[in-house]
Order: structure tokens, then sequence, then C-alpha cells
């Protein structure tokens, strides 16, 4: 007893089916690539992200480090400090916000070689851009996970 | 034979009692109409029966293996209901759940049951409409074709003429009866007195606390309570009363047609005088 | 056009993207279903009075420190449905002061929980972030653990089984609780686990749009749907379709458009709502039906 279909039922009916079998496409095509976008020296460009993408893929880096460790990634945001007195050191962020501008992920980068804070580092919260190789380091018990950085660019 | 007794029930809710004291059995086949004025307890009456309430004292016994199961109701209508995205044929097969237990879907021969019951009550053409967009009278007519799939002994009847136009009641009336004649155990309320002595075969009378009458529709013609009911309904005055008893007998068998046509089920109607129907209304 | 098929095979090179996709459509899906019955049943306004209870279990499990706060808050949010949904149609104009009471009391006791806890923990939590992400979503849904994704996966699973199986009694206690009583269903037992149901998929869906907005999630497409369609099947499924689209749509769009995921969602839904209600007019006009 089933109901002879209207065209609008039909047409419609058609109509899903093309999106989801267009939709399936796309997200299969992920599967092939388990790792993350490449191209040149920069294995991994963060700048061409969107803020929503950005703030979870930096918040990824940090749960599954695995998949980063020796790439060279390239990332902006503001420039941000901090200071643990634990340690007697300052350290350096590239701070990104996510959309709704209430969280913050931050990652922390070293500059190699012999620089002074406050002259050479720029201002807090300036448009940086930097790229550098994912490590990490044991400190206090945790392991902290950095960029290993060759020079500061700001924007 | 008895297929339910109330044995001294009282009835109340929020502390109130509605009615007390109230005892009456009733038989395979029957056809009872409860009568009575508003608030005097008709349907939470029907509720306790259906164990939907819990009556203060007293207790409903059922027998002949009566269980849940095997009733069909006919309730009125909800808010809800009225503007429901819901096709005739899902209403009428959800009358069938109760047969279903544990499995999921219905069979074959449930959804039969539906179209039979669809045919029964002339709604087949609809079947595939949605329930908001019908008139008061086809979606009584759902609701009882709903009732039927779920009663294989015995419907109760909340009021099924409300709403409906002369027409369409003397319609439901007539199918109700019909079921009857067929092994059904009717158990109606109503407000329609004229209705009630038609076609019932039992009535229970409550009134302000105190049940006034349980028996046959004879016996509750010739009552006093009857009487007085049945004769303010007909228009007649008091001292008519014997008179207008048995005229409405006879004028419910002569002028049924008539009384049909004016609009039977109109309380000012008058059975007994087409015309001189009084004008208790 | 080209390049935004780019942009977006690029972006679904990120696995969390495709979780946030599976999870998304999983709970926009089991919402709808259910959110059927809730709109009918006179109930649209659980959706938020359950959110509410679960910020306030939330923020109790911060407190205690859990690591999975799912343990917490499930049970509160589904003894709180079952208390709010228990006696059906009698208790709903009680019910609704009580719902009331509940929904701000968990709101505002919930929030000077976390504010508490804030100042005595060791480590300075972002709690402005916290209580963001917990109420609007904010990227949460961008960031979830392979745990909370077969978590999700496994509760919305069991939700579409027990909504399949139990479909035609689903059906017959929201048109006429009474009648299913009478006529002998077990209408309370039902009741009951449409409760379960419900507080399981508005603990999951805080997820996705945070405690605020997922009313809108269960609304908006049941009433898509009742626009246009006269069966309750036929508005059932209707209502998923409208809702995974709608949902499928605001994460792809919040992903390239930089906007917050639970507010697209929410505002790709009410355009699709609005687009429904035209058509429903034109059909209704014209005579058409279905």
């Amino acid at each position: 007893m089933r109901n002879r279909l209207t065209k609008f039922q039909r047409s419609s009916i058609w109509v899903l089916l093309l999106c989801s079998i267009g939709f399936l496409g796309i997200l299969a095509s992920g599967c092939t690539n388990n790792s993350n976008p490449s191209g040149g020296a920069v294995d991994v460009d963060l700048t061409m992200l969107s803020s929503t993408v950005l703030f979870a893929e930096v918040n990824n880096m940090e749960e599954n480090p695995e998949n980063y460790f020796g790439k060279t990634i390239k990332m902006s945001g503001a420039y941000g400090t901090a200071y643990l007195e634990e340690t007697d050191l300052t350290y350096h962020f590239v701070v990104v916000d996510d959309v709704t501008g209430c969280c913050q992920a931050a990652m922390e980068f070293i500059w190699q070689g012999d620089h002074a804070y406050p002259e050479d580092y720029p201002e807090e919260t300036t448009q940086i851009e930097v790229i550098g190789v994912f490590k990490s380091y044991e400190e206090l018990g945790y392991t902290w996970y950095y960029l290993d950085v060759n020079g500061i660019t700001i924007l | 034979m008895s297929q339910l007794a109330c044995q001294n029930v009282t009835l109340g809710y929020e502390g109130k009692t509605v009615v007390s004291g109230l005892s009456f059995t009733v038989n395979t086949g029957d056809y009872l109409c409860i009568v009575g004025e508003n608030g005097s307890g008709k349907s939470t009456l029907m509720k306790t029966i259906l164990k939907l309430k819990t009556p203060v004292s007293g207790q409903i016994l059922t027998g002949e293996g009566l269980i849940t199961r095997e009733i069909g109701y006919l309730p009125q209508q909800t808010a809800v209901q009225k503007d429901f995205p819901a096709s005739v044929r899902e209403v009428v097969r959800s009358g069938c759940l109760n047969r279903c237990g544990l499995r999921p879907f219905y069979n074959r021969q449930e959804k039969n049951m539906a179209e039979d019951a669809m045919d029964k009550l002339g709604i087949a053409p609809v079947a595939k409409s949605c329930y908001r967009e019908l008139s008061g009278g086809q979606q009584q007519r759902v609701l009882l074709a709903r009732a039927l799939c779920a009663a294989r002994k015995i419907l109760l009847l909340d009021e099924p003429a409300t709403g409906l136009d002369p027409k369409a009641t003397v319609e439901m009336y007539t199918l109700v009866k019909k079921l009857n004649t067929e092994g059904i155990t009717i158990i109606m309320i109503s407000h329609d007195i004229t209705a009630a002595t038609k076609y019932a075969s039992h009535i229970l009378h409550l009134g302000a606390q105190t049940p006034l009458f349980f028996g046959t529709k004879e016996e509750f013609l010739e009552s006093e309570a009857g009487r007085v009911f049945a004769g303010a309904g007909n228009g007649a005055g008091a001292g008519n009363g014997a008179g207008a008893g048995n005229g409405a007998g006879a004028g419910n068998g002569a002028g049924a047609e008539a009384g049909a046509g004016d609009g039977a089920g109109a309380e000012g109607a008058g059975a007994g005088g087409a015309g001189d129907g009084g004008v208790r209304a | 056009m080209i390049e935004l098929i780019d942009k977006l095979v690029m972006y679904f090179q990120f696995p969390f993207v495709r979780y946030a996709m599976i999870v998304g459509i999983l709970i926009a899906l089991c919402s709808s279903l259910l959110g059927v019955t809730l709109v009918l049943k006179r109930f649209s306004f659980i959706g938020d009075g359950l959110s509410h209870v679960a910020f306030g279990a939330t923020a109790i499990a911060a407190a205690m420190n859990l690591t999975n706060n799912i343990f917490l808050v499930l049970p509160i949010t589904i003894v709180s449905a079952i208390l709010l949904l228990r006696s059906g149609q009698n208790a709903k104009i009680k019910g609704d002061a009580a719902l009331a009471m509940i929904s701000v009391g968990s709101l505002a006791v919930g929030y000077l929980i976390m504010n508490i806890y804030a100042k005595t923990s060791k480590f300075s939590s972002n709690l402005s972030g916290d209580v963001c992400t917990t109420l609007f979503g904010s990227t949460s849904i961008l960031t979830l653990t392979m745990t909370e994704v077969w978590l999700c996966i496994g509760l919305s699973a069991l939700v579409i089984v027990v909504f399949v199986v139990f479909y035609h009694k689903i059906f017959a206690v929201t048109f006429d609780e009474d009648f299913a009583t009478a006529t002998g269903n077990k209408a309370k037992l039902y009741n009951l686990l449409l409760a379960v149901v419900i507080a399981i998929i508005i603990v999951v869906a805080m997820n996705l749009v945070g405690a605020l907005l997922i009313s809108a999630l269960v609304i908006f497409p049941a009433l898509s749907a009742m626009r246009v369609f006269k069966s309750f099947r036929a508005v059932t499924l209707c209502s998923g379709i409208v809702s995974v689209t709608c949902a499928a749509l605001g994460i792809l769009i919040s992903i390239i458009a930089s906007t917050p995921v639970g507010s697209t969602i929410v505002a790709v839904d009410i355009t699709g709502f609005t687009l429904f209600a035209i058509a429903g007019q034109i059909i209704s006009r014209r005579g058409l039906t279905s």
C-alpha cells in the first residue's frame, strides 16, 4: 500500500541524493591523506586556515603531537609572553583567538641564538609570523611543545 | 455474565467528593448510557473505569476475562490533536498498538483491521488526508475507527457527539448502535437524554453527590428522576410527565425521522411534540 | 567555485574536521527526530531547561575535577528529564513553573560554582572561556578527543535504534496518551524512555551547539517539516533530513567563513525554516496535498 510519490517528492529525493554523494566524496577525499596539508619547505602552513579551524588545529597539535614532530610549521598570530616564577624565565608565544573571542590557544616558540628580552622581541600583541620545527621539552614534570624558529617576521 | 461491576465506589478529585456510594453492573452486550449534569462526575467515572484514575474508595471489578487490551476508548478531543500532523491511516492504525506488544511494526492482520474499521465508518476515501484538515464529524469518526481497532469486547465513549452537526450526530449514534448489535458492549457518556433513551439498554443517571438512578431504559422512563429529566428535555410540563414519558416512547418510534430531521440530539426539540418542543433548551 | 571545493578538500584533510562533521550530523539527526515529539507534546522548552541543568552538572563536574564529565552530567540530566516529563499532560501546567525554576537555578548555581572553583584551583583555568564554550559551543566540536567521538557515535546509534523500534509507540503516546494507557499500552514506560533518550541527546548535543542553542536544534527542523508535510512519518523523515542538511551546511560555512559553529548552524536552521514556511504557504494556496 505504498503511496505514489508526487513530482515534488521525487525531485527532492534526487537533489538530496546528489548532494549526499557530493558530500561523501569530499569527506572521503580527506580519508586518503591522514596527515596534514603539505607544500614546499613548509610542511604545515597554518596561515591559510580560517580562524575557526586554526584554533582547533593548534589545539589538535598539542593533543596529538606525534603527527607533527620534526615538521616545519608556519604560523601567524599575536605575540604574547608569560613569566613563570618557578623557573624565572619568560616564555614566548604565538597566540590565536577562537572565533567567539573568549578562548585563546597559544603555541610556544623558542628563538634560536642569543636574543635579549624585551629588546630584541617585538611589542606584545603585535601580529607576527614564525616558521619553525615542531619539538618538545620537559620541564617541571610536564611535556611542553614548541616551535624551534630562526626568526620572527613582523606583519 | 457481568463484564464490569462497580461496588460502592466513591470518586473525587482535589479533595472534593464527586460521587459516592455508586454501584452498578454492566453485562456483555449491554448499551449503557451515563447521563447527568455537568460536574456530576461522568468523565471522572469513565476515567476511573479505564484505570486512568483511582477511586477514593470502593472497587471496580472486571469479569469474563476483560483485560485493558480489549477496551476501546473514544475520549474527548484535546487541543493537541486538532493540530497534529498525522494521516488518518496513521491515527487509525495506532489503535492496533495494544496488540503489538513488543513488536515494533504492525503486521498484515492489523493493517487489514485498520482498513476494515475505516471502511465501516466511511472514512476510507480520506485515509491519506491529514487529520487536522478534516471536519469535526470526520475527525470523530477517525477516532471511533481507532477505538474500534483497539476494542474487542467493550467500547467506552466520552460524549462522542460533541461538536457534531445534527446529521453527523445521528450517524454517530446509529453507528454505535450497529456495533452494539454486533456484540460489543457500549458505555457512553452523553448529554443527550433523548438519544440515551432512544438507543441505550441501560441508563445510569448521576446527580450531585449521589447517583440518582441505575437500571434499564424502560425503568428509567418510568422513574421520578427519569420523568423529570426526559420530561424537561421534551419541553413538556412536569404535569404531562407521565404522558410525555409514554409519548416519548411512541414519539420516538413514529416521529423518529421527523425528530432526526429537526435535529435530534438537540434538547430543545421535543421528540413527542414536534412543534411543541418546549424551550427548556 | 573550484577554489571553494579545493579549500573544502584541504580542510577535510584535518581529522578533527571530519570528526566534527560526523558527530555534528549524528547529533542533528537524533535531536530532530525527538524534536517532532517534543514540539507536538508542547514540551519545546524542555530542551532549554535540561541543557541548563546539564550546564550546572558540568560545573559541578569541573569543580570535582572529573576527567570525563559525561559520567556525572548524563545521570543528573536523565533524572531531571524523568522528573520533568513524568506525568505527561497532567504536569504540564505545574511543570512550566518547575522547569523555569530548575532551569534558571542550574544556570546561576553552575556559574557560581565555576567561579569559586576557578579561584581555588592551582592552575587558573580560563573561566569565561569554559563558560562560553559550554553555553555557546564555540569550537568545542572541532576539538573532540577520540573517546568523545566514539561516545557520541555510540549514543547516537542507540538513540536512532530506539527511535526506530519504538516509532509506533512514540506516535501513540504523543498523539493521545490517555487512549494509549486506556487501551492497555504501557504509556508511562514509553514516556520514561522518551525522557531518558531526550536527556542523552541534550548532553551529547551540548558539544555541538552549546547549552543555550540546543532548543533550536531540536525544534527548528521539526517546525520546518510541519509547515509542509501532513503525515507523522513524512514529518519525521523531513525533519531528520532538514536537520542533517542544515548542520552540515552550518559546519561547512563556519569553517570557511570563520564564524562560531553553533550560531551558524542555528542561523542555517532559521533560514531553512523560513524557506519551508514560504513553501508551505505556496502549497496550501495551490491546494496541493502530498
